[in-house]
């Protein structure tokens, strides 16, 4: 029978002595190590991760407010100021309450104004802002027709 | 202090006397893994190195045989594909070997029947050893090798079937 044979087989296959004290003695050494104590660990190594936290959070916050602008209510003109070179810079920004559109309030949908190439054009227009060679407060003149 | 003497030797007396008990258990199923002696003889160390450093509390001896088992297969397929072994030449003879020499020379005249197990692909190798020398149930080989028991029916059939056209006129005991 097939399993007698594998065992008459396999039984002569057995460890040297030689080893098993030799892995003896590596368990004893082994046994003999200090555990560590899992709970120093974790207060040691979750004390590292949030200092890393923190010093990560300091400073995408420090870093963050070279970008915050300052901004008058009523201008829209925003400084943008470096805290640490100390460079300002000015841009304007359209609010909701200076940007108009041209629109069609009767049917609510976007109707601009027709160029000379015949093309509609989407004009927006700023208070307060620098103000346009060619109309009042914007708004371009509709070329008079040619008699 | 005297408490922790008789603690700490009663553990060391505990972990050798479980050796002693599975040592030839865990080799053989080296053995039947890596096929031969000196591969066997490192798997050995490192099971029951994991097996200290895991420092388990078993329900039973059975518990400890399964997990011993599960250490050994995860050893030898550790050891089989580890890069060192991949890219060692082990042609040429070990002239270094000393008075082991003559055991392991024996060792390796392997009869016809281990010859042809050690022939068997690695999952078939592992369910005959587990099924035919441990007597262990298809449930329970399907528990250690994380497989179904289906799977381990089909390997079992295979094996049979290869070793049958190996070795001629052998009958298994199913």
């Amino acid at each position: 029978m097939f399993r007698e044979k594998l065992h008459n087989s396999l039984d002569s296959v057995s460890p040297s002595p030689e080893l098993l004290d030799r892995v003896s003695e590596m368990m004893a050494e082994e046994a003999r190590k200090p555990k560590p104590k899992i709970f120093i660990s974790a207060v040691k190594y979750g004390g590292m991760a949030a200092a890393v936290c923190l010093i990560v959070t300091g400073a995408v916050l420090i870093g963050g407010r070279d970008n915050i602008p300052s901004v008058s209510e009523n201008s829209p003109v925003v400084t943008l100021s470096s805290v640490n070179t100390g460079v300002s810079e000015e841009i304007f920004i359209p609010t909701t309450e200076n940007m108009r559109e041209e629109s069609d309030t009767a049917n609510g949908s976007f109707d601009g104004l027709t160029d000379d190439t015949g093309q509609k054009e989407h004009i927006v227009t700023y208070e307060n802002s620098i103000p346009r060679t060619r109309g009042i407060k914007g708004y371009r003149q509709r070329p008079r027709p040619t008699i | 202090m005297v408490f922790m003497t008789n603690l700490s030797l009663r553990t060391r007396e505990s972990f050798e006397a479980v050796m002693r008990k599975y040592a030839d258990m865990v080799y053989r199923l080296a053995y039947s893994r890596v096929g031969n002696t000196h591969d066997a003889d490192d798997v050995l160390q490192d099971v029951f190195l994991r097996y200290i450093k895991a420092d388990k509390t078993f329900n039973d001896e059975e518990h400890r045989k399964a997990f011993l088992i599960k250490v050994t297969l995860n050893c030898s397929k550790s050891f089989v594909t580890s890069a060192w072994k991949r890219h060692t030449d082990f042609s040429e003879p070990d002239e270094n070997i000393g008075s082991e020499d003559s055991r392991l020379r024996k060792l390796e005249e392997r009869s016809d029947v281990l010859e042809a197990v050690m022939k068997l692909g690695d999952k078939y190798r592992t369910a005959i050893y587990l099924f035919y020398y441990e007597d262990m149930s298809v449930s329970e080989i399907a528990k250690i090798t994380s497989s179904s028991e289906s799977a381990v029916k089909v390997r079992l059939n295979r094996a049979r079937a290869m070793l049958k056209e190996m070795l001629e006129g052998v009958q298994f005991d199913v």
